[in-house]
């Protein structure tokens, strides 16, 4: 009975995204994959970026032939996508690249995707998504129990995060409005916001507060759940650690939203060698500053554990 | 100051419940900084914020660090009463303002009371520990040329919130005396 139980437990979803593309990503992601599989714990990752699958190239393998499409138009069960990931305990299952434009998916098949992968066979999934702020990557986004965001030292990958951010909120508010026939509120709401002078997203939450108590309620829920976890890649000076504690502040002060602040990585040029020598940088440098950084964070991630006070 | 309040405090500083000193001083300074520079990380919200709310933002903070200090000081001094005879020393920020002589020893003094370890300020200010020490103890022998030691003062007093003006007037005064002395004997 207790087998049974551990067995259908659910695994728990990462998902990592952040608008900008080039931050690092697919890297951060299969790197933390690796570092959950040498713990022992059951991973699969999952690369849905419908348009540049390629985190198959981090781990220094070749792409696997069967993919996400075949679920779609084969009907094959996801877990037999599942490939071999050339680690010990971590399976790999890729998007395809061509029929699977973001557009492409219908709205139930979607849904079906998503209830299949909270069912697979592992303790951890983890998914990779491209670049941008599409709704189809704001749904997968928020399907996690862990929402991951990887941002570098520079202006617009900033920027992009906060666009992508308040994108994600807010379609996780529109997703649960829908419940309650309230789905256009929203969008309405920013349609006419010259009427209602809404000039930014904090006017606008509290606009959509002050339309009713029920509207009040649900956004204080969704403020409340909504976190965001994030990761500075590709920092060059130790100064540059603290831009991470900023942009919490930024996102908790400005917008309302909650962040942890869960590590930050160096840059390193090996990484491109490897990625190039179709190395896995994880395992060909397990002793590297870098490393043992995502080591770090990737413990931190598992205990929800923020570095803001500790640097 | 009520619980209320203290958690108040604590979560406009982004700390969690029994942050110390320490940390509530270097979580004060890097959102007073945040908020009233431009950054990398402002800039891209800069027309999204007006110059009022960011105003009130700067005064939630300083308040939530000024009653913060308040309560350390508060627990600080019973336990000093406790423990021994001294008088109580007043209220830090007022006993800084008091002062006009700014030896090391007084600046070492400030510092410990503020919980300050060394460590915290180099890694700020980036000017080594041993030059904090050595500014500390008026070793003025191991310090580096006149500017640069001038330079360094003024990060130290920045960094415990002093007026660096005065500090470092003073303390140069001293550096000065020693730097003729020193040339009169070579
Ligand atoms: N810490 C780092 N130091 C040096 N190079 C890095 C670092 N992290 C990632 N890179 C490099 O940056 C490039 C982009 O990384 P990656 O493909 O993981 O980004 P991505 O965010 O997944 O991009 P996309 O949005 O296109 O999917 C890679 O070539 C990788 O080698
Ligand atoms: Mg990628």
């Amino acid at each position: 009975m207790i087998m049974k139980a551990i067995n259908e437990r659910n695994p728990e979803i990462w998902t990592i995204g952040g608008g900008k593309g080039g931050t690092g990503k697919s890297f951060v992601l299969s790197s933390m994959g690796i570092c959950l599989a040498l713990q022992g714990k059951r991973v699969i990752l999952i690369d849905a970026d419908l348009g540049g699958a390629n985190l198959h190239t981090f781990l220094g393998i070749n792409k696997p032939r069967i993919s996400l499409t075949d679920f779609f138009e084969k009907k094959v069960l996801l877990p037999d996508l599942v490939v071999d990931s050339g680690i010990k305990n971590m399976g790999l299952l890729i998007g395809a690249i061509h029929s699977l434009s973001p557009d492409g998916i219908k709205y139930t098949q979607k849904l079906k995707l998503f209830r299949h992968i909270k069912k697979l066979n592992a303790d951890y999934v983890l998914i990779d998504l491209g670049a941008g702020a599409h709704f189809n990557t704001m749904d997968t986004f928020l399907l996690a129990d862990k929402m991951i965001v990887v941002i570098i030292p520079e202006i617009i990958a900033i920027e992009n995060l906060y666009f992508f951010l308040k994108n994600a909120f807010f379609r996780h508010v529109i997703n649960s409005l829908g419940g309650h026939g309230l789905r256009d509120v929203v969008q309405n709401a920013w349609k006419n916001r010259e009427e209602h002078d809404i000039k930014n997203f904090s006017q606008l939450i509290d606009y959509l507060k002050g339309l009713s108590k029920t509207m009040e309620n649900i956004i204080n829920t969704k403020l409340s759940d909504f976190r965001a976890y994030i990761i500075l890649n590709r920092i060059n000076t130790s100064q540059e650690i603290m831009i991470g504690n900023s942009v919490k502040s930024i996102c908790k002060k400005y917008f309302g939203l909650n962040s942890s602040y869960v590590g930050y990585i160096e840059f390193d040029a090996v990484i491109s060698r490897c990625i190039n020598k179709r190395q896995s940088y994880m395992q060909a440098y397990p002793a590297s500053r870098c490393a043992k950084e995502i080591e770090r964070l990737t413990e931190n991630l598992l205990e929800g554990r923020d570095i803001s006070t500790k640097i | 100051m009520s619980r209320e309040d203290y958690s108040k405090y604590l979560e406009t500083l982004e700390l969690p419940l029994g942050a110390s000193l320490s940390e509530i001083r270097k979580a004060y300074q890097h959102l007073k900084a945040l908020y009233s520079r431009e950054s990398i990380v402002t800039l891209p919200i800069e027309d999204e914020i007006s110059a009022e709310v960011k105003r009130q933002i700067l005064r939630q903070i300083e308040e939530a660090y000024q009653g913060l200090l308040v309560s350390f000081k508060k627990e600080e001094d019973t336990l000093e009463n406790e423990m021994s005879s001294r008088p109580a020393m007043k209220n830090y920020e007022q006993t800084s303002v008091e002062l006009t002589t700014f030896t090391g020893q007084a600046l070492r003094k400030i510092r410990e009371r503020l919980n300050i370890d060394l460590q915290d300020i180099a890694l700020s200010t980036r000017v080594q520990t041993q030059y904090l020490k050595d500014i500390e103890l008026e070793n003025f022998e191991a310090l580096p040329p006149e500017a640069y030691t001038r330079g360094f003062v003024i990060s130290y007093a920045e960094y415990l919130s002093l007026d660096s003006k005065k500090v470092v007037d003073d303390y140069m005064s001293r550096y000065s005396a020693w730097k003729d002395e020193h040339e009169k004997k070579m």
